[in-house]
């Protein structure tokens, strides 16, 4: 690996160049293979699923992580517990609003980038614990589909689904 | 409001949704599941993936079922077995294909806290056959294992027996609708006893990968202790061990035969048993057998579940008598009506019970369990199970095997298998007998079977029986060199035990008091002759009573290992001995009280453990010689981190007597442990530690174990139990919480432990998992082990802490399910 930071063009899907350094981009796993198979020819490289907005925002948190080394076995196993623990600076970036977060979700995912995907999933699913039914429907503007009937039983399923 | 489609929870694509879900608890899911369909059909499969069959226990009012003259001295008649939280399940999972197709992993145990492993285990034939004994529940059960297509591990902890009987021979019907076969499977604490012969031919085992026996009889005959102890419903209670240093009460009956059946239950009235009044529609009370008892509770239990009646039919029962037929010939349904026919399945269902409580054979069903499952097992674990029938040395000495399952495995092939396990270091009746070598020919021999098994990743054995102490033929030792060589490079996990004693392990085998030479010799040919030869063991874990020179040599014949987590279980502490020889240092502890059996301790060479402590570490010696005997040697973690600091990321020394005292450590405390600094890769460390727990008088356990458990809690008030004395309870109160408070406890192992650790360990993130471990007990016959995890991190901080938890506490049995190796 050389020292001198490397450039490298982003293209987004509307069209914007978004110049970045190799080392930050290349946190995104499907960037990373698509140099290897490509070859650095300099061109810049399209990026069909994300725009601009949200690009910029995925290539912050890559440069804040650039350095982070790469997850290990154990990482793997400690993680198994399922903590929804988040980095203070994580939890300050993914300060945003909900359509934002579902979109560097969406990213996170067709970029592949793990460890964002994981913060993005733990932030929702921090929104989501300890909420009822109604909460949940509220925070994310869903509407209730269930009829009463339907409800019930459901209710009495994880309710015995539960008891031991 | 979100204006994109993409950009809403709901539109997430499913594998996103399932990402998220994987962080929220089951009472999250379930609320999360009442959101909306989409919520709800992606919420469910988690919800459902593993599912517990666990009873509860039931109190009845009296005054709904006693009718016939009155007994006030016992307003409640307490149902011990009741099976509606298990009926409920089954009844969704028969009822809701959709929902039984999420069910990857399911288990069943019960209730109660699992028998304790020295003192009833062995007594226990786990074969009660008045627990989860109605025809309907064996009916309804099969409707379920129909839609539970998707089940891939099958777990029983804490079997009902005719549970268990109707889980293994169902799920392994060859016939069962299925996705995918079981693949994994426990048993443990449970029988499996009793499984008909036209049952096992239906039984298809192929796809079978991983197999645990745990805690068990898989003897031919099983014989029982004199005293018995089999779960009943109604009865006299009886006091059984309950995991937390304590005891619990239960019904229990004290004898099993066959006789059982027909004698009316002994209870301290006969009058308090019911009955249905099946007429009056209601119940009344009169003297039964043990199976009018639990008849009068289940028909009070379905008769509250209607929708079992609804599903289940008369015609079910019929069909499952029928199938049955081979057993029960004389079986018929009465052609009067469905009340009647259901009334003579149930009577022919009990026949049936008496027959499979007559049948013995768990060897065999196992045998034939592990031979169908030969193409696909990789992993087959014994532990803790009891092999022989007979009184080992009496048929020992005239030469007799009675391990038809030890005999049958040694003679399968599994040309998958990774992981193969035999550890027996517990109780008695649990020892195989003296000759079952891996590379000996005499005896029981097992060295075709390794010949056939050399790459296994995982051997767990007895120590003494690797080897015979007689000399082999040239071309058996050119035989088991071969295997042995292979075996070098590809053994990752090396587990070696021998039977514990109560006096602890001697710094060396000098005499013959607990074992013999010839073991001794067996032993040593294991450190000389196996461990000096392997090169890719990094899990070591040896267990029992296993002198300290000999676990000395064990981790140094491992020199070429890359060895990163070492177990060393006793029952004295392996890392040395801090009470003095007799305990003599520490009597002044306690008022004078002290009062664990210290008796056999020995000496510690006091001027080499502290010449030691600080000296240099020494480089392995090449060749390897072994030094055994009780001279000065470099203490047990000198000599690990000589060898193995490098890579070592976990250590666990467990064994009481001789450990670190918490709070009052003797002066050689420090030199045994002063080495750990030397460990900078460490991760977590387990470490026996002596509480004490005299106060005034008496011993405190029990008032110690209730403020943890109280502490643990949070809506309980009352920490501290008091005796009303205020004076008295002044004093007590601020010792619980000057010393056995969790934070003050948490301080003390960091006080002793912290200031030994590597700093480059303590400063991962993380830090250093440091986990003591207690044993305390009302009275030390029902102590249990309590632990408290201590995370330590730079400059000696404290991160976080938990506990302490006994071994049954929920959280931790399940992690402990969860994270086993090789299940």
């Amino acid at each position: 690996m050389s020292a001198t930071s490397q450039t490298i063009i982003l293209n987004s899907s509307d069209g914007v160049d978004i110049p970045v350094d190799k080392e930050v981009a290349t946190r995104s796993v499907l960037i990373r293979n698509l140099l290897e198979d490509l070859g650095d020819t300099g061109e810049p490289i399209p990026i069909l699923n994300v725009n601009e907005a949200v690009l910029k925002k995925v290539l912050e948190w890559c440069e804040q992580h650039k350095k982070d080394p790469p997850a290990t076995n154990e990482d793997d196993s400690d993680s198994r517990k399922k903590t929804t623990d988040i980095d203070e600076w994580d939890q300050k970036f993914m300060q945003v609003d909900q359509e934002m977060l579902f979109e560097i979700i969406l990213a996170a995912n067709y970029l592949d980038i793990k460890a964002l995907l994981d913060v993005g999933c733990k932030t929702v699913a921090n929104m989501i614990k300890g909420k009822s039914p109604e909460e949940i429907r509220k925070t994310f503007n869903i509407q209730n589909d269930f009829t009463p009937d339907e409800e019930d039983q459901i209710r009495r399923e994880n309710e015995w689904a539960e008891d031991r | 409001m979100a204006s994109q489609a993409s950009g809403t929870l709901l539109h997430l694509p499913e594998e996103l949704l399932s990402s998220i879900f994987q962080y929220l608890s089951r009472q999250d899911l379930c609320q999360t599941s009442l959101v909306s369909k989409r919520l709800y059909i992606h919420s469910s499969p988690r919800i459902w993936k593993s599912v517990e069959l666990v009873d509860c226990r039931t109190p009845h009012d009296r005054a709904t079922v006693y009718t016939e003259g009155d007994d006030p001295e016992n307003e409640t008649l307490i149902d011990e077995h009741d099976d509606t939280p298990i009926l409920r399940k089954l009844l969704i999972f028969a009822k809701h294909p959709h929902i039984a197709k999420h069910v990857v992993e399911l288990t069943h145990r019960c209730h109660l806290p699992s028998p304790d492993s020295f003192q009833e285990l062995p007594k226990m034939p786990f074969k009660s056959p008045t627990i989860s004994s109605d025809i309907r529940l064996a009916c309804l059960l099969k409707h379920a294992i129909r839609n539970l297509v998707n089940v891939q591990t099958l777990r029983i902890l804490y079997g009902h027996w005719l549970l268990t009987v109707e889980l293994i021979t169902g799920f392994f019907d060859r016939y069962r609708p299925r996705n995918i076969s079981i693949r994994r499977l426990w048993l443990e604490n449970c029988s499996i006893e009793g499984i008909f012969q036209h049952e096992q031919d239906q039984c298809d085992f192929d796809g079978l990968e991983v197999v645990r026996f745990r805690r068990m009889r898989l003897a031919p005959t099983p014989i029982y202790a004199t005293t018995r102890k089999v779960l009943m419903r109604g009865g006299i209670e009886q006091a059984m061990h309950d995991g937390k240093g304590g005891l619990y009460y239960t019904t229990l009956h004290d004898e099993y035969d066959i006789s059982m059946f027909n004698k009316p239950l002994e209870v301290p009235d006969r009058r308090d048993l019911l009955d249905p009044g099946l007429d009056e529609g209601g119940y009344y009370i009169r003297p039964g057998t043990i199976f009018d008892v639990s008849k009068a509770f289940d028909t009070r239990i379905y008769d509250s579940l209607p929708g079992i009646s609804e599903l289940v039919s008369s015609e079910d029962g019929y069909n499952y008598i029928a199938s049955h037929q081979e057993v029960l010939p004389e079986a018929h349904p009465s052609g009067m009506g469905a009340h009647l026919v259901w009334m003579d399945n149930a009577q022919n269902y009990r026949q049936m019970v008496r027959l499979r409580a007559a049948k013995n054979a768990p060897a065999k069903f196992a045998a034939s369990l592990l031979a169908g499952s030969m193409a696909t097992l990789t992993s087959l674990n014994l532990d803790w199970v009891f092999l022989v029938s007979h009184p080992y040395k009496k048929y020992a000495r005239q030469g007799h095997l009675f391990m038809p399952l030890l005999e049958n495995i040694s003679r399968l092939r599994f040309p998958n298998l990774r992981a193969f396990q035999l550890r027996n270091a517990v109780t008695r009746g649990v020892l195989v007998h003296d000759l079952v070598p891996l590379f000996g020919t005499l005896g029981l021999s097992f060295l075709a079977f390794m010949e056939a098994h050399r790459n296994l990743k995982c051997l767990g054995w007895p120590m003494a029986q690797f080897f015979t102490q007689y000399e082999e033929t040239l071309d058996t030792r050119n035989r088991i060199d071969q295997i042995i060589d292979s075996l070098s490079t590809s053994i990752i996990d090396l587990r070696i035990d021998a039977r514990y004693n109560d006096q602890g392990e001697p710094h060396s085998q000098v005499d013959e008091r607990i074992m013999s030479f010839a073991e001794r010799k067996r032993r040593r040919l294991f450190i000389t002759h196996f461990a000096s030869r392997m090169r890719s063991v990094a899990h070591v874990k040896i267990e029992g009573c296993i002198p300290r020179d000999e676990r000395r040599e064990t981790l140094r014949a491992l020199r070429h290992c890359p060895l990163q987590r070492i177990v060393s279980i006793g029952v004295s502490s392996p890392l040395g001995n801090t009470w003095g020889e007799n305990g003599n240092d520490i009597g002044h502890l306690e008022d004078g009280h002290f009062l664990t059996a210290s008796e056999f301790l020995e000496a510690e060479d006091i001027d080499t453990v502290v010449r030691y402590a600080s000296s240099p570490l020494q480089p392995p010696q090449e060749p390897y010689v072994p030094t055994f005997g009780p001279g000065p040697q470099p203490p047990m973690l000198h000599m690990i981190a000589s060898l193995h600091a490098a890579t070592v990321t976990e250590l666990k020394f467990c064994g009481y007597q001789g450990s670190p005292i918490l709070g009052s450590p003797t002066a050689i405390t420090d030199s045994f442990l002063y080495p750990l600094r030397h460990f900078h890769a460490l991760r977590q460390l387990v470490l026996s530690m002596w509480i004490l727990t005299f106060f005034e008088d008496d011993w405190r356990d029990r008032e110690i174990i209730d403020y943890w458990l109280n502490a643990r809690d949070s809506s309980s008030t009352a920490l501290v139990p008091l005796s009303g004395d205020e004076k008295e309870d002044g004093a007590w109160a601020a010792q619980l919480r000057s010393k056995y408070a969790p934070d003050m406890l948490a301080r003390q192992v960091r006080d002793m432990v912290a200031k030994h650790l590597s700093s480059a360990a303590k400063g991962r993130k993380g830090g250093v998992r440091v986990r003591a471990s207690f044993s305390l007990g009302s009275e030390p016959a029902t102590s249990n082990i309590f632990d408290i995890d201590v995370r330590i991190g730079i400059n000696d901080e404290i991160l976080r802490f938990k506990g302490p938890r006994e071994e049954l506490e929920p959280e931790r049995r399940k992690e402990k399910l969860e994270q086993r190796r090789w299940f």
